[in-house]
């Protein structure tokens, strides 16, 4: 039923046919859209009702922006269903250029997967329940991830969040919740149990001491170093002095498959008080990054945030 | 003659003409500087002034726009940046983002006639601050309080109002 070509929502002659002084919509296309693109997706679906000059419009935005705030009208099934319908029914070669979801809280039980192959940049940050699982983006150019400690990935049995027990959430999607565990620190050792490489990472920022770098003697700092070919610049944040590191299981081998990337020009050390900074220094000598390319700074106050930011 | 500051006149739908810069008319609006670069050949060696006919606009209109050119230019200017007109973009930190407010903090007549004359000028920044101050007098309000503010008169019929409401009624 719904037209789906371009010219559809050209309606410019049925405006004119009602011969009223409807001045907003004499506005051009390109200007109605990107008025209707600025406006939550909800309002700008409802203006198809406005007359007929209107009634296929929004199917040509290029936005969809959902902003719920502990609102009575916002649930999974509403989302999912006005989510499903907008997607379903807008124009389907019309690029759409945002998607931005807020909603509080937003709960990730049980996991999603994201999956957006042209997607540019993605943003995901403080989302409760479980971490989506993100499928193939090969556009992928800039991403901001960030976990907020009412994340449920994590398992008190197994390492690398395989433990067997089918019941166990943390590993297989069910519900698992523990403070003490570090959650983040599980999901990174979950996805780098593939081996992924991040062959098109040029510059990552690392933040949180405790669980990215310190914890499991670094491994996760030196998996990055190690599996990202064309690195050019690392940004480590040690916002705090570490907790009693967690036992790493298993050892490496320092000179295992070393292949740091040879573009590396800067690695930025930021931190506030001494402690494991020998260390590091020993591990990124001992990785093969030459001590001219490393920064160091003592700082006052650090940004407190957890995230990791990876800028392909 | 390359050091003097040279002006073009702009002559509005309604016969107006209006004096502005050259190079700040050429760094705003697309449609101009494409209207002087198609004049230049001829009038390189001449002293006679552009006067270019802008039929779309009217005197009121174009007056608003040419505030609002002058302004971000020479807030550019301030900045070091005069070329880079794309640096004034509007926004929080900015500091003509009062300017912007107050500028399109106008009746809704005005504002659509601002849109009107972004478009056909092609000056980005005005167009997308003047498309949101659209926006933004959408925002939260009712189809019905939408029709009356901006005098949209229903023209479906009765069945099709229905059939509207109904391929579209997960929205509502």
């Amino acid at each position: 039923m719904p037209k789906r070509s371009r010219e559809s929502c050209d309606c410019e002659g049925a405006a004119a046919t009602a011969g009223n002084d409807d001045r907003l919509g004499s506005l051009p296309d390109d200007a109605l859209l990107l008025v209707l693109s600025l406006l939550p997706s909800e309002d700008a679906v409802r203006t198809c009702v406005l007359a007929r000059r209107w009634r296929h419009l929004w199917r040509f935005t290029a936005a969809l922006h959902i902003a719920r705030d502990d609102d009575k009208r916002w649930s999974v099934r509403w989302l999912h269903r006005f989510v499903t319908n907008f997607l379903r029914l807008r124009d389907s070669l019309s690029p759409l250029d945002v998607c931005d979801i807020f909603c509080r809280p937003f709960c990730f039980v049980p996991r999603s997967s994201i999956s957006a192959p042209s997607l540019v940049s993605l943003q995901l940050s403080d989302n409760w329940g479980f971490t989506p699982v993100l499928e193939s983006m090969s556009s992928l150019a800039k991403a901001f991830v960030r976990f907020d400690d009412e994340c449920c990935d994590k398992c008190p049995r197994n390492y690398y969040g395989d433990c067997g027990h089918g019941d166990c959430d943390g590993c297989y999607g069910n519900l698992y919740y523990d403070d003490d565990e570090d959650n983040q620190c599980f999901v990174c050792r979950k996805d780098f149990k593939w081996r992924p490489i991040f062959r098109n990472l040029k510059t990552l920022l690392l933040n949180e001491w405790r669980t990215l770098c310190v914890a499991d003697d670094f491994r996760l700092l030196i998996y990055f170093l190690q599996h990202s070919p064309i690195l050019e610049k690392l940004t480590l944040q040690l916002s705090k002095v570490p907790q009693p590191v967690v036992k790493a299981i298993g050892c490496h081998s320092p000179r295992e498959g070393s292949m740091v990337s040879k573009c590396l020009k800067a690695i930025e050390v930021k931190y506030q008080e001494d402690g494991v900074l020998d260390k590091l220094l020993m591990i990124l000598n001992t990785y093969g990054v030459s001590s001219e390319v490393v920064t160091i700074q003592k700082k006052d106050s650090l940004s407190s945030e957890k995230y990791v930011c990876l800028v392909y | 003659m390359a050091s003097e500051k040279k002006v073009v006149f702009l002559r509005s739908s309604d016969g107006e003409a209006f004096e502005v810069s050259e190079e700040v008319i050429s760094a705003a609006s697309v449609t101009i500087k494409g209207m002087i670069d198609e004049e230049s050949p001829s009038r390189a060696d001449t002293a006679a002034t552009t006067t270019l006919a802008i039929p779309n606009v009217t005197a009121a209109t174009l007056s608003r726009v040419l505030h609002y050119v002058n302004k971000h230019f020479d807030a550019a200017a301030v900045v070091g940046r005069p070329d880079d007109y794309i640096f004034c973009a509007p926004g929080d930190e900015h500091p003509l983002a009062r300017f912007d407010d107050d500028f399109v903090d106008v009746d809704n007549d005005t504002l659509i006639d601002l849109v009107h004359a972004a478009e056909y000028l092609h000056i980005k920044k005005l167009f997308d601050l003047t498309c949101k101050a659209v926006a933004d007098k959408l925002k939260g309000r009712t189809i019905d309080q939408i029709r009356e503010t901006f005098g949209i008169v229903n023209d479906y019929t009765v069945e099709e109002e229905v059939e509207v409401y109904r391929e579209n009624s997960w929205a509502f």
